[in-house]
């Protein structure tokens, strides 16, 4: 039998091997540039540089640039942009109730040969501040 | 009261329940509406904090797992049972309130986000856990079992809370534990969830307390022995004991 | 633990003889015994087929979904494979002697290095099929994400073999615990055969291996001593 000194002694060179094999992982990972690989949404200046195969479904995802919301029947037109670049959407179906312009947007689709972009699912993406009515923020 | 372990036995529930009240108010009432997502914003208050403690559920359970692997006491075995339970109904509580926020903000209740699906797996992994404290009817085998269980599935953890920090998520990244300094929250708000982070521990730590005195009296298997047992109001429902 | 005892003479000396030992008699289990391949490919094949009705008829929709589905079926097959770890020690009731004899280092190793065999075994036949009938295509990224991922199902799978090991009850549960364990292998495996830079996701792959490898080595003595 073991005793609890020893055990502590082993089990601790067991668990700082884990921390090890973690942080090694997580070295290699960081290095491998996997964070551009899992992605939810791509912005628009990647979807400029790098045009995705015409039938390929993905998520676009930036600000609704102010003034560019359209109401045209049960369609409506915008654009979303990342600062750099801005794609224009087409988007036929209810935008949700906090959609709002200079507000985020997550727009699910394909981007057609025409440069723009024809959603059939928005999400309205919120950053992490809280502040409440009336205060600029 | 069940018997009163320690001098503090009624401190802890009236503060427990003291804190509970103000969070309740200040998160309810005092709090002001936020400009962007409107009243849903107020689940937030419930969310984080039992997310939060979920999280220091789970490390009770490492700790506790360690320890027992260590001193071969069952004491670390009930202390991290109780744990685990509380942790598996606090992450299903931050995903349920999660989805109940995302209908209406987000507009839907569920996406493939990283956050979301760690999160999900998170909660399988300990409903897993708790299934195998229940695999040997040798206290101390399913005691060993579970802890080396407990010891790797904490390792979850660090990647539901920083899936939002390495990956673009479409869940917002961490407000209060984010890597930069001053969050961007507005005080009164950052006080109302901090009166519910306090609120939930305490609260956490009161049920631990409980079950883990509930377990202890089922593990001793005669009821009897403790004379006071009858009159406890402890939650002696589940079979303890791996039975 | 100090295992070099008096009755080591039933073990060849050196660590590499006892592997090979234990190696050549789990795989005896995985290829003939009942919760090796005899169960294990007629479930993938019957996985491929069926899953091939339910995602059909579209040839595109096959073909982009191929890769996923092998690797959903390898993980879900690694549960009953997961019986192979301990199967040969409980029909001799040998558990307890081995565990005296051998480190639990090199028990791990052994068993390890024969459960990743039958998986990739698993994963190829899986992936035969798939592009048979899916139409599927099979780049090199995608075998070596393959070999590399199934290192570390392989290590998690061993650990919830040895789980079973001493009890037959609870085999239900393994399933809660290997697929959410396997989720890197599943994610980054499917990926690595599609995405144009199948770099990032061999790196992840590698971590997981580091991860799922060292958790192992630590928490197995301690399902070992009964």
């Amino acid at each position: 039998m073991t005793r609890p000194a020893q055990r502590r002694r082993t089990l601790s060179l067991r668990l700082l091997v884990v921390v090890g094999a973690v942080g090694g992982a997580l070295a290699l990972l960081g290095v491998s540039g996997l964070a551009d690989t899992l992605v939810y949404y791509r912005t628009p200046t990647e979807l400029l540089a790098e045009p995705p195969p015409e039938d390929e479904r993905l998520r676009l995802g930036g600000l609704v640039q102010v003034g560019s919301v359209e109401r045209v029947g049960s369609e409506a037109r915008f654009a979303v942009t990342d600062g750099v670049a801005t794609l224009p959407v087409v988007y036929s179906g209810a935008l949700p109730a906090v959609f709002a312009e200079g507000q985020g947007a997550v727009v699910e689709g394909r981007l057609g040969a025409d440069g723009v972009f024809v959603g059939d699912l928005v999400l309205v993406k919120h950053s992490n501040e809280y502040r409440p009515v009336g205060e600029a923020g | 009261m069940p018997r009163t372990p320690a001098p503090g036995g009624a401190l802890l529930p009236a503060t427990a329940g003291v804190a509970s009240g103000i969070a309740l108010v200040l998160a309810l009432l005092v709090a002001p509406e936020d400009a962007v997502q409107g009243p849903a914003q107020r689940l937030m208050y419930v969310h984080v904090p039992a997310a939060w403690v979920a999280y220091l559920a789970f490390a009770t359970v490492l700790v506790c797992s360690v320890a027992y692997l260590v001193r071969r006491d069952l004491r670390f075995d009930r202390c991290a049972q109780a744990a685990a339970e509380l942790g598996v109904g606090l992450t299903a509580l931050a995903i349920g309130l999660g989805m109940l926020w995302g209908r209406p903000v987000w507009g839907v209740w569920w996406t493939w986000d990283a956050r979301l699906v760690t999160t999900t797996v998170l909660l399988l992994v300990y409903v897993a856990y708790l299934g195998v404290r229940r695999m040997a009817d040798d206290p101390h085998v399913a005691a060993r079992r579970s802890a080396a269980v407990g010891v790797v599935a904490f390792l979850n953890v660090p990647v539901v809370h920083f899936s939002v920090v390495w990956w673009r998520t479409l869940h917002q990244p961490p407000t209060v534990l984010g890597p930069d300094g001053s969050p961007p929250i507005d005080p009164v708000m950052a006080w109302a969830l901090a009166a519910g982070v306090v609120a939930f521990t305490l609260l956490a730590v009161l049920v631990v307390r409980r079950r883990v005195a509930g377990l202890r009296a089922a593990g001793s298997g005669t009821a009897a022995v403790l004379p006071a047992d009858g009159a406890a109001p402890v939650i002696t429902v589940v079979p303890g004991g791996g039975r | 633990m100090s295992g070099r005892g008096a009755g080591r003479q039933a073990l060849p000396a050196g660590t590499l003889g006892t592997v090979a030992v234990l190696v050549r008699r789990d795989a005896r289990v995985a290829l003939g015994g009942v919760d090796g391949f005899a169960s294990v490919l007629p479930f993938v094949a019957a996985g491929v087929v069926l899953g091939g009705l339910v995602l059909g008829p579209d040839p595109a929709a096959l073909r982009t979904a191929a890769p996923g589905l092998v690797w959903l079926l390898v993980l879900t097959a690694a549960v009953p494979l997961a019986r192979v770890v301990a199967a040969a020690e409980r029909d001799e009731d040998s558990w307890d002697l081995l565990r005296g004899l051998v480190p639990p280092g090199v028990l791990l190793l052994a068993k390890a290095a024969v459960l990743w065999a039958a998986l990739a075994v698993t994963w190829g036949t899986g992936t035969v099929l798939a592009v048979l009938l899916l139409d599927g295509a099979v780049p090199v990224a995608g075998f070596a994400a393959a070999l590399l991922g199934l290192v570390g199902v392989a290590a998690s799978t061993t650990v919830f073999g040895a789980l079973l090991a001493a009890s037959a009850r609870g085999a239900g549960l393994l399933a809660a615990l290997v697929l959410p364990a396997g989720l890197p292998a599943l994610l980054a495996g499917t990926q690595a055969g599609t995405a144009a830079d199948p770099l990032p996701w061999l790196a992840l792959l590698v971590a997981y291996d580091l991860v799922a490898g060292a958790t192992a080595w630590a928490v197995f003595p301690f399902l070992l001593e009964e």
